[in-house]
């Protein structure tokens, strides 16, 4: 099941644009080992399980992977072949807002080569360029 | 720990725009602040210095985070207490270092450095680690590089505390719980916890906050029973 916030306070929001960089968000937290955006864009719900189930697969229960981005943003679409006007369309699925640096997920517990083929795999799935990173002292 | 040598030069302009030049001529702008102790209360008083942007790339990966600064002509033994980087974490915008006293103990977060393979983990549990660093108190020349943590004995269900760890002579914790969780063994991960997503049904919508709920719409709207007679 895709992720999605249990309360919200508007059912839609306008688009946005995504500018700037992770000032916040941007280092490796809780794992040994992190993947990093490069780029910014949005990353759907869908997306973020899809990758979460790769990385678990490939570790198999070794080490612990933590999921470092949330899909806060309703993104609406009309139906096909529907005239333009009569309002906004209805929310189809949630993303997350990814600016450049952010670190969208950590593993803890493997060494440094599982991670970076874990990450590898999870880095196929999403839609922006990522880097892997490891944990920094300072 | 090793004492390293940064070498900087008083720098004169301040503000951003002075910083930005800075950085791009390959330095980076380094504030080193010293506590004097006079008749009244204690003045902090701030040197603004600049430093070769290798030299400081280079101590800081070596966690080399007791210094030696030698500016204007004079030395000061210093630590590294903030460092600004951007926001992919490479480079380093800016440092700030305070002066201490080789006599007196200082407060100082340690990394903890994990050693041995658990018992736990080789028998098929996840090693699930809370701290990685520790604050300590003593002495400059009493700190160390890292404090070992031994996991040989940690078996599956069992954890660690910080009042369990073995500190080197000279050194004691810091505003630290000893009853905080270093690191504990959990068992493997279930097949059930590795397909746990969200708790969220397909098309469901998410509660609108302020907004009410259907029914209790459908009830506001509804009219009202007439009024017994």
């Amino acid at each position: 099941m895709a992720l999605m916030p249990k309360r919200v306070k508007h059912r839609k929001v306008m688009r946005g644009s995504v500018r700037g960089f992770a000032h916040r968000g941007n280092r490796v937290v809780f794992g040994d080992h992190g993947i990093q955006a490069l780029e910014a864009g949005w990353i759907s719900a869908q997306v973020i399980e899809a990758a979460r189930i790769t990385a678990n697969r490939f570790l198999g229960g070794e080490g612990r992977l933590y999921i470092r981005l949330f899909p806060h943003k309703p993104l609406t679409s009309k139906p096909l072949e529907v005239r333009m006007g009569t309002g906004k369309g209805e929310p189809e699925y949630w993303a997350a807002e990814i600016r450049p640096g952010q670190v969208l997920y950590e593993i803890a517990g493997v060494p440094e080569e599982v991670a970076k083929r874990a990450f590898a795999r999870v880095a196929h799935k999403l839609p922006l360029k990522v880097r892997y990173v490891p944990r920094r002292t300072q | 720990m090793k004492t390293k040598t940064l070498t900087t030069r008083p720098r004169a302009e301040r503000g951003s725009r002075a910083c930005l030049k800075l950085r791009r001529g390959g330095e980076i702008p380094v504030n080193l602040y010293k506590a004097t102790q006079g008749d009244g209360p204690t003045q902090l008083v701030n040197h603004a210095l600049a430093a070769s942007a290798y030299d400081v790339m280079q101590l800081l990966a070596h966690h080399d985070a007791l210094l030696e600064v030698a500016f204007g002509g004079g030395k000061e033994l210093a630590v590294v207490r903030e460092v600004q980087r951007d926001a992919f974490g490479d480079d380093v915008l800016h440092v700030d270092l305070q002066v201490i006293d080789a006599t007196k103990p200082i407060a100082f977060e340690v990394e903890l450095a994990f050693k041995g393979e658990a018992k736990g983990v080789r028998s098929g549990g996840r090693l699930m680690v809370q701290k990685r660093r520790l604050a300590i108190r003593a002495l400059p020349s009493a700190i160390p590089e890292s404090i070992e943590v031994r996991l040989d004995d940690l078996d599956i269900d069992q954890y660690l505390h910080v009042g369990e760890l073995t500190l080197p002579a000279g050194v004691e914790l810091d505003d630290e719980d000893p009853k905080g969780l270093v690191v504990h063994v959990a068992p493997a991960a279930t097949e059930a916890e590795l397909a746990a997503g969200a708790a969220a049904s397909e098309g469901a919508e998410p509660e609108v906050i302020g907004k009410p709920k259907e029914d209790e719409a459908a009830a506001a709207a509804a009219p009202a029973p007439p009024a017994k007679k």
